[in-house]
């Protein structure tokens, strides 16, 4: 800092001196004044003059007390130990980087995430200029971890027995009345009972002539069983879609919640008025709307996927789960047959 | 009509003609016979694709043989048709679009297209083929040729020979690609899936596809999910694996339900160089928490090896390794993970050797699962991992119903976090609260009682 304040003092001599002229000694007081160094007070202590009042003295050292202190710079220091969660630095801006096992909080301060030992590095590989701030676990290691080795890594957790949640959600609130209410639907006795006609086989004595008969049959059989199916399938919707659960609420009111209320209106993702529209543009506009509903609904869809599939591979495992009881009965059944003639051989 | 419809029909007219008039008994029937056939007679291995719409039997009713025709995997568009065709191994060819063209258009061969710039662009690229095809009669020559030289009159000697052998090899290899590349026929041929993987060209273009992008996500999760530096100081996948658990597709690194993964994966695995080598694979669950040495294990959860694999085979199911000619040394044990653990990532390794492995060793090794390395199992047997692919677990609701079925133990275990002492001292309490609660208070306890 001195040199540089020297510096331009210098040139004005230099070019003072260059210039023709007869030298004086007031040029060459001027010239030594120009030559001297520029510090404050110094200065000021040589000419023996105090101008400034008393209270002045030191006032530079002074800090301004109208700011908060904001005490930043580090925390911790190179192998202290800490816990997950400590500052370790405080910082405008990053002036160090997270590094190892550290985290870079909101305002770039850096918290340590593992309990471990400080370490402050430079990874040239990370990045050429950069500091980091790291956590280790063992004080003697050193950071960074050599690049091709397996990350040295801690669980951090403790084995615990694991609850098993067995309570049955309660039925009854503390003042004694159900939480919920089931209001059903009324459906048409009929329609409702309505079960699929149990078979259509081809009656065993059917001549060869007539298989064309058997066959047409079979048809009209198939189609009607789809057409109960159908209906059935339409009464369980319509069950199912008019059927009401009332929820107790804190003023001991019972009414559905929010989201039954709105499905009222239709499934998920659906919006009034996109049935028919007057013109392209409003077409457009719904699809935009749409859109925007459906957005966030993919990771829905996804999980309704896999709960689909779950529900097939339960399925599948419940039929053959049936289906080997049903042939351990007969076996079962065979061999207590089998038991009882040889029982009626010996009484013979 | 327009001006060149005009001047192309007598030529269009001759040339259908001519297609009819070759003889051709499902010529009758359907409408595709002759692409059909041009693209039988092209590949070597469309033994499937000829089988597919099998010729229907005379004397059956008309409908049977409508429905016949509609089991065309090169033109149907019908859902039930298609449906059937991918059931039966034989999946429809391209898209739906394509079909539909393929059946509403005439039936001219690809090469005789009546378009004088399609005809004239063909002559170049022909010429160009020969002038390839003439290369490679070149460079064979002279590969016969160093192979046949003395190493004593090169001045390297044996390795400098060994040296010119390879690059002409490459050489050779690289010219049997330029040749086809230009062909659109086989780049018709690869698009529809019916690309011969025993020729180079087909090699080439699949591995082309399969950098383009797949290799891509593989490579990330590998480095995201820190497998190089965890499992393998360093890998670059060669060959395309993909993982299907019961017959759904999974994308590299999705979290699975451990009711699906109860049952082993099948693979496709694809590899892109030409000739025969073995296979092993390896899973690997790379998180076992360790509360012992407060650390994570890894466990061996499927070991196969000696499984005979070329570039011509593509399907691994790993419940039926035995059956491709493999050996199983360590069978499959479901993922699994315990309550409140991290995720666990499980590994898929497939690994190249040359000679055969003894599963019985491989057994006795890793038999026990636990502490499993896969730098172990490369030095054990040779194998160079060149594929990879991966899923995850974590707990859920079916996880302990499959512990319980698998007789693995340790359903019962949860893990919590650890909780740390604060390191500053322990400070009394103050404020109004903290002093009023001594029994002279009682009378306050309603607002003493909560005191943090």
């Amino acid at each position: 800092m001195q040199l540089i304040s020297l510096r331009r003092p210098m040139q004005a001599a230099a070019l003072n001196s260059c210039r023709p002229q007869a030298a004086s000694p007031a040029f060459l007081s001027e010239l030594v004044s120009l030559l001297r160094l520029d510090v404050g007070h110094s200065s000021s202590g040589i000419s023996g003059r105090r101008w400034a009042a008393v209270k002045s003295q030191g006032a530079y050292k002074l800090k301004n007390k109208k700011t908060i202190p904001k005490k930043l710079g580090a925390k911790r220091t190179g192998d202290q130990y800490v816990i997950p969660g400590n500052i370790l630095y405080k910082q405008r801006g990053t002036i160090w980087h997270a590094g190892e096992n550290a985290i870079l909080g909101r305002d770039h301060t850096i918290h340590a995430a593992v309990a471990g030992y400080v370490k402050y590095y430079r990874d040239p590989a990370r990045h050429p200029t950069r500091q980091y701030i790291g956590v280790t676990f063992r004080k003697e290691d050193k950071l960074p971890y050599p690049p091709n080795a397996p990350r040295v890594r801690r669980l951090g957790m403790v084995s615990v027995t694991r609850k098993t949640e067995d309570t049955a959600p309660p039925v009854l609130s503390s003042s004694g009345i159900p939480l919920k209410v089931v209001r059903k639907a009324v459906v048409p006795e009929a329609k409702a009972a309505a079960t699929p006609t149990e078979s259509a086989a081809t009656p065993e004595t059917a001549a060869v002539a007539d298989v064309k008969a058997v066959k047409r049959t079979q048809r009209q059989t198939a189609k009607k069983r789809k057409a109960e199916l159908a209906a059935l399938r339409a009464a369980q919707r319509k069950i199912q879609k008019e059927t009401r659960v009332l929820h107790l609420q804190s003023d001991y009111s019972y009414r559905e919640h929010n989201w039954e209320i709105g499905r009222l209106v239709g499934g998920a993702g659906r919006v009034q008025g996109a049935g028919r529209t007057q013109s392209r543009r409003a077409m457009l506009r719904v699809r935009r709307r749409k859109k925007q509903i459906v957005f966030g609904t993919r990771k829905a869809e996804a999980r309704r996927r896999r709960e689909r599939r779950l529900e097939v591979m339960k399925r599948a495992a419940e039929k053959k789960a049936k289906k080997a009881a049903e042939v351990e009965k007969m076996a079962a059944k065979e061999k207590g047959k089998g038991k009882g003639q040889q029982k009626t051989t010996t009484a013979a | 009509m327009s001006r060149c419809q005009q001047v192309g029909r007598p030529i269009l007219r001759s040339l259908q003609q001519s297609v009819s008039s070759r003889p051709c008994s499902a010529a009758l029937f359907s409408t595709t016979t002759t692409r059909l056939e041009d693209v039988v007679a092209d590949t070597t291995s469309a033994a499937s694709s000829e089988s597919a719409p099998p010729p229907p039997p005379s004397g059956k009713p008309t409908d049977e043989e409508w429905r016949q025709r509609r089991l065309d995997p090169n033109t149907t568009t019908l859902r039930w048709a298609e449906k059937k065709l991918i059931k039966a191994g034989t999946p429809p060819v391209g898209s739906r679009r394509r079909r539909v063209a393929i059946r509403t258009s005439e039936n001219i061969p690809f090469e005789q297209l009546p378009y004088q710039a399609f005809q004239e662009a063909r002559k170049i690229l022909q010429e160009d083929r020969q002038e390839k095809l003439d290369k490679i009669v070149a460079a064979t020559a002279r590969l016969r040729f160093l192979k046949q030289t003395d190493p004593k009159t090169l001045q390297g000697g044996e390795a400098m020979k060994a040296r010119r052998i390879d690059s002409a090899r490459k050489y050779l290899d690289e010219l049997k690609i330029q040749a086809d590349i230009n062909d659109p026929l086989v780049k018709r041929r690869f698009e529809d899936g019916l690309g011969d993987m025993s020729k180079p060209i087909y090699r080439h273009l699949a591995d082309r596809r399969w950098r383009a992008m797949d290799r891509k996500i593989i490579a990330q999760r590998i480095s995201q999910f820190f497998i190089v530096p965890d499992l393998l100081p360093k890998f670059e996948p060669t060959a395309d694996v993909k993982l299907f658990f019961r017959g759904e597709k999974v994308s590299p690194g999705e979290i699975l339900d451990s009711r699906i993964t109860e049952v082993p994966p099948s693979l496709r695995v694809q590899v892109f160089d030409k000739g025969e080598r073995l296979l092993s694979v390896a899973v690997v669950d790379a998180d076992v928490p360790n509360t012992e040495n407060d650390s994570f294990d890894r466990r061996c959860h499927f070991l196969a090896a000696n499984i005979p694999w070329d570039p011509t085979k593509n399907s691994l199911p790993l419940s039926r390794v035995a059956a491709a000619g493999g050996d199983v040394a360590v069978p499959w044990l479901p993922p699994f993970s315990q309550k409140g653990a991290p995720y666990h990532r499980l590994a898929i390794f497939v690994l190249e050797h040359k000679e055969r492995v003894d599963p019985e060793r491989l057994k006795k090794l890793y038999g026990g699962r636990d502490g499993f390395a896969l730098a172990s199992l490369r030095n054990a047997t040779q194998a160079a991992p060149v594929g990879f692919n991966m899923f995850r677990t974590v707990w859920d609701e079916g996880t302990a119903a499959v512990m319980e079925r698998h007789a693995i133990p340790g359903a019962e275990v949860e893990f919590k976090r650890e909780k740390y002492e604060s390191l500053k001292p322990h400070r009394k309490a103050r404020g109004w609260e903290a002093k009023r609660q001594g029994p002279k208070y009682k009378f306050l306890e309603k607002y003493t009682k909560r005191i943090a």
